[in-house]
């Protein structure tokens, strides 16, 4: 029990140290996410701002293609002209009138050519703009793409992975739920049996002590008993002893009367109240 | 102790030995109840260190 409860608690503390790692990675794509959408607005923004200084470009090219008179201006063909107006200048005889009409021409047409150059400096303003603008959209899509990959792949893996892992960590802990259980009935059975052992032995020990108590009483009443039994041997061998002996006093007493009375032969063991050597014989 | 005569000594021993069987008997019987006993908490021991 002690060895499947350490097993399932090892167990269960890698099933946490792989979750947690799994946390760190899915905090760590987060992060990542959150920073990607940082610089996905951050371009939304600058976008945002080029547009709108495109669309002021549009409006000052058109207040100055108003300017001009609304014509398509060609900064090339303007230029060619005004070397044609000064060659034909210097080439033509002195008119004052000419002259003033040469000046107010060449003025509107250098007019012309600067708002072509302004203009042509715009065009290519709204071009680079485009072109970054275009470039961050780019960017931008692709953030969006790199976006949905980690989304949908990395981190739904991950969540899955934790998802089935806490499912797992659930399962330990309900089966050392139970083992501890069992473990704690064990024990208190275990206890259980340590006190019914300890009772039985005192049991045990108090009847032996009974037992040398009553060993001791029987030890007591045998060897009384034999004290008896040698006692009355002892007054049967002794009533014996005095039956002999007045045996022998009345045989002797009846030999000696048989001697005094003279003629009958009386032999010695006569005398002496002892059988003859033929009695005893028989 | 009162003077007892010898019929009397082995009455009494005789009901001595008796009892001192009896409690053998009981002895023996305990002795077996706590080997179960010891067993029993030998297997739970071992449930518990598995």
């Amino acid at each position: 029990m002690i060895n499947q409860l350490n097993s399932k608690r090892a167990e269960l503390k890698g099933v946490k140290d792989e979750i947690a790692r799994l946390r760190k990675n899915r905090d760590d794509i987060v992060s990542t996410l959150k920073q990607l959408k940082d610089r996905r607005l951050e371009l939304l923004n600058r976008i945002k701002e080029l547009i709108d200084r495109v669309r002021k470009y549009r409006e000052l090219m058109k207040m100055i293609n108003d300017l001009v008179g609304g014509k398509p201006v060609d900064k090339d063909k303007l230029k060619e002209l005004i070397d044609k107006l000064e060659f034909e200048h210097e080439i033509s005889p002195t008119d004052p009138e000419k002259e003033w009409e040469f000046f107010r021409t060449i003025q509107q047409l250098e007019r012309e050519l600067n708002a072509a150059e302004v203009l042509s400096r715009i065009k290519e303003y709204i071009s680079r703009d485009s072109q970054e603008i275009e470039k961050m959209r780019k960017e931008r899509m692709e953030l969006g793409q790199q976006m949905r990959d980690l989304y949908s792949n990395a981190l739904a893996n991950i969540k899955a992975q934790i998802q089935e892992l806490r499912k797992k960590r659930e399962s330990i802990v309900n089966e050392i739920i139970q083992l501890k259980s069992k473990r704690d009935s064990l024990k208190a059975r275990r206890d259980e049996l340590k006190k019914a052992i300890l009772s039985k032995s005192a049991e045990i020990k108090e009847l032996r002590a009974r037992l040398r108590e009553l060993n001791d009483e029987l030890n007591k009443y045998q060897l009384l008993l034999a004290a008896a039994r040698k006692s009355k041997n002892l007054a049967i061998k002794r009533q014996e002893e005095a039956r002999i002996k007045e045996e022998l006093r009345r045989r002797a007493e009846e030999g000696l009367q048989k001697l005094m009375r003279g003629g009958e032969r009386v032999s010695l063991n006569d005398l002496l109240g002892l059988e003859s050597d033929e009695d005893n014989e028989k | 102790m009162a003077f007892l005569n010898e019929e009397e000594l082995e009455s009494k021993i005789k009901e001595l030995s008796g009892e001192i069987l009896k409690i053998r008997s009981e002895i023996e019987s305990r002795e077996k109840e706590r080997e179960g006993l010891r067993n029993e908490l030998n297997r739970v021991r071992e449930e518990l260190s598995a």
